[in-house]
């Protein structure tokens, strides 16, 4: 027996005031059920002292089973003691209720927590695409085995060079130009002299030609490049982006000489 | 109505991924390219030298020179108290001695008499790296204790 059916019955008497036995035991052990039985007892002693005519016999019975009936009070009691837990299950507004009572308390504390701070992250320093290129290059030229492998290396750097000068015309002074243009004559130099250094009997003579034809073209191309770069460049890059198509050309020169001279 | 979301999406998806890259502004490649122009001046040379260089010993020595241009801006970048641009350096220099010049110590070690001119002239270029790497490692930074890590094995393997 709980004290929510106990209290139930004691509601549902024709007069509290007069406790069954049934259920004496539990309010006299009892404290809250004993307070709600004080309670009913005075209530309809009240009523009862009213300047009303008495209510017609089974009148409360029906008044208060029509109100269990709405939900509007406590369920109807019946008088199977329940075993077991009886516990009460909430109504479909009543969870909608927690729940938006929830979602709202989750907003305020979301609003008003202290707020961490946050470590930050420092960004990645900017690298030298150039340097980083050139220290490859540097590598791949310890490691090259041939003279082959060497020339296409350095050409290569060469090429780079080239491309470096294509990028910083529109940002770059005339001096910082010009310097890329030296850097690029150096490794253009270079290409033109080692080809001319290769062993006779590293290569053969279809693979001196195709070396030679190769570096030409390479380096025409680096030139070619350089020309347009310049039509569409600021007047202060022009010079120098012209410097490296004439430097290009003249290792075209040097190197078409060279692949007549040896027969290739 | 879909295909324009997701057209939104894989481009805000792009742009996000592009900033993460680190991108060189022009500003910055300027700045870095007068930076570096002394030390792409001497890197450009020594490639040409690293391109002559067809005997081992040539060889080691050229690339010998390269890192020892190269450590030799890390220790000024450390003395500037330049993190960024120590760390920078310091794995090129760190590139350097491993893929360069420790194989081509190694190489030539297998082709050249120990008690030869070569050989003589190979043993000053170990001296030579190795001072290097003890100069670069003694000039890093404390926090920097990663790379000087990977330096003292360098050093290790030039015994």
């Amino acid at each position: 027996m709980t004290c929510q059916s106990v209290q139930a019955r004691i509601l549902a008497l024709p007069d509290p005031r007069q406790l069954p036995d049934a259920f004496r035991a539990h309010v006299a052990a009892c404290p809250d059920c004993t307070a709600y039985w004080k309670q009913a007892a005075r209530l309809e002693a009240l009523v009862a002292a009213l300047p009303v005519p008495p209510a017609p016999a089974g009148k409360k019975t029906t008044f208060l089973e029509d109100l269990a009936a709405e939900a509007l009070v406590f369920p109807k009691v019946t008088t199977t003691p329940s075993r077991g837990w009886n516990l009460p299950r909430p109504s479909v507004k009543a969870l909608a209720g927690l729940a938006a009572a929830l979602l709202v308390g989750v907003g305020v504390w979301s609003a008003t927590k202290t707020v961490k701070p946050v470590a930050v992250v420092k960004p990645p320093a900017p690298r030298d695409a150039l340097l980083e290129k050139v220290v490859q290059r540097n590598v791949a030229l310890a490691k090259a085995r041939t003279p082959n492998d060497r020339l296409d290396v350095l050409a290569g750097l060469a090429e780079e060079l080239a491309s470096e000068s294509r990028g910083l015309a529109l940002v770059a002074g005339a001096d910082d130009m010009r310097l890329v243009a030296e850097w690029f004559r150096t490794a253009s130099d270079g290409v033109v002299e080692q080809a001319g250094r290769v062993p006779p009997n590293a290569l053969t003579p279809d693979q001196r030609r195709a070396l030679l034809a190769r570096l030409t073209d390479r380096l025409a191309e680096a030139g070619r490049a350089a020309e347009q770069a310049a039509t569409d460049s600021p007047p202060h890059a022009q010079p120098a982006l012209r410097s490296i198509a004439d430097t290009a050309r003249d290792g075209q020169t040097k190197l078409r000489a060279l692949a007549a001279q040896q027969g290739a | 109505m879909t295909r324009t979301a997701l057209t939104a999406v894989v481009l805000a998806s792009l742009a996000a991924w592009a900033g993460a890259q680190g991108s060189t502004s022009a500003a910055d490649k300027l700045r870095l390219h007068r930076a570096n122009r002394a030390l792409l001046t001497d890197l450009v040379g020594s490639g040409v030298r690293l391109a002559a260089a067809d005997q081992p010993v040539t060889r080691a020595e050229a690339c010998q020179q390269t890192a020892r241009a190269v450590g030799l801006e890390v220790r000024r970048a450390a003395e500037a108290n330049d993190e960024d641009r120590v760390a920078e350096l310091g794995g090129h220099f760190e590139v350097l001695v491993r893929d360069g010049l420790v194989p081509a110590l190694t190489d030539a070690d297998g082709v050249v008499p120990a008690d030869s001119p070569e050989g003589v002239r190979l043993r000053a270029v170990r001296a030579g790296a190795a001072a290097d790497l003890d100069a670069t490692a003694a000039a890093l930074p404390a926090a920097d204790a990663a790379l000087r890590a990977k330096l003292a094995e360098l050093r290790e393997r030039l015994k």
